[in-house]
């Protein structure tokens, strides 16, 4: 019959760990195809593990400790840069959206009608305070981006 | 496979309410727990870094990375025998994502960092772990150091129990085969 294990396997795998090797269990290693292929396996493994164990020391917890706060630190400061980053992405779209649509409606009228139409109407405050908001998020959204830039390079990537 | 596993660890070790970092004193209980943490679990694992990359340096990278990730991640309250499997998950990803980007031939040409000791028998198990691939050393190591059974190892590679008895059959074979052979040519 064709096995794939033997449920003395963990037996003969006990004993190696022990260091006694029973008379019985020997026998049934003898007899048994998967055992026999398990123990020498095994016993490589185990010599080999020791060695590992005995030869190497371990780094100190402190270190990994420290260095797992740093990276959480690192990923805390990511998470709260994020709106901003989101909030800088829009700005830029904004920017990019409205110059487009100035662009666009100067191409359609004359830019000299365009201008004393605006100047001339009754809504000139509203165009004045829409110009001065669309001024202010231009230079919200350069300093932004400057700012991004300044503190990329400052932060280290994960 | 074993029933039980060898596990080392001291079992009155708990991570539950480890987590929250709301002051000092809570910072201080979380890092003796982590020290408590690390002292039980890290030699196995270092172990089995060692013993499938043939690496030290790279294994020492390997298990701060992987203590790194516990506790970003910050698992549920888990028993010692759960956080030993968690902690052997992250290893065993750690390495394959090492061995996905092609770090794994380091193995055939510094495996001599690993096994330091110059007998037979290591010249054996140098010989063998060469020539095994990485996803066997891992099955054997979990299996026949750590003591796991099938249900364990396929939680800690995320294989399936199936798959698992399939590829140690494999694996065994392979490795018994292996060793043979080196002894013969002696």
């Amino acid at each position: 019959m064709n096995r794939s294990s033997c449920q003395r396997e963990c037996d003969v795998v006990e004993a190696l760990r022990g260091g006694s090797f029973p008379d019985e269990l020997r026998s049934h290693v003898g007899s048994c195809a998967i055992c026999a292929e398990t123990q020498p396996v095994a016993q490589m493994l185990l010599q080999a593990a020791s060695v590992v164990r005995v030869d190497h020391e371990l780094s100190d917890a402190g270190l990994v400790w420290r260095r797992v706060q740093a990276r959480k630190q690192e990923i805390a400061l990511k998470r709260a840069t994020r709106p901003l980053i989101y909030m800088r992405a829009l700005s830029v779209v904004y920017v990019v959206l409205f110059a487009a649509w100035l662009l666009h409606s100067f191409w359609r009228s004359s830019s000299m009608e365009q201008i004393s139409r605006w100047s001339g109407s009754q809504d000139g405050t509203a165009c004045f305070g829409a110009a001065i908001a669309v001024v202010a998020i231009a230079i919200g959204a350069w300093f932004l981006l400057h700012d991004g830039r300044r503190s990329g390079e400052r932060v280290p990537s994960m | 496979m074993c029933a039980a596993g060898y596990a080392t660890m001291d079992e009155s070790f708990s991570i539950a309410g480890a987590l929250p970092l709301a002051d000092k004193e809570a910072t201080a209980m979380e890092e003796q727990e982590f020290r408590s943490l690390y002292d039980a679990t890290a030699r196995p694992i270092l172990a089995y870094l060692v013993g499938v990359t043939g690496r030290r340096d790279v294994a020492e990278d390997l298990l701060q990375e992987t203590y790194c990730r516990f506790l970003i991640r910050q698992p549920p309250s888990m028993d010692a025998n759960e956080t030993r499997r968690y902690l052997f998950r992250i290893a065993t990803n750690l390495l394959r994502d090492r061995w996905r980007k092609g770090d794994d031939e380091l193995w055939q040409e510094t495996a001599e960092e690993g096994f330091s000791v110059d007998v037979d028998t290591q010249m054996d198990v140098r010989a063998a772990m060469r020539a095994l691939k990485p996803r066997e050393r891992e099955l054997l190591w979990l299996a026949y150091v750590e003591g796991m059974n099938h249900t364990e190892i396929a939680a800690a590679t995320g294989l399936r129990a199936i798959s698992v008895r399939m590829l140690m059959f494999r694996a065994r074979k392979k490795a018994a085969g292996l060793l043979q052979a080196e002894r013969s040519t002696i």
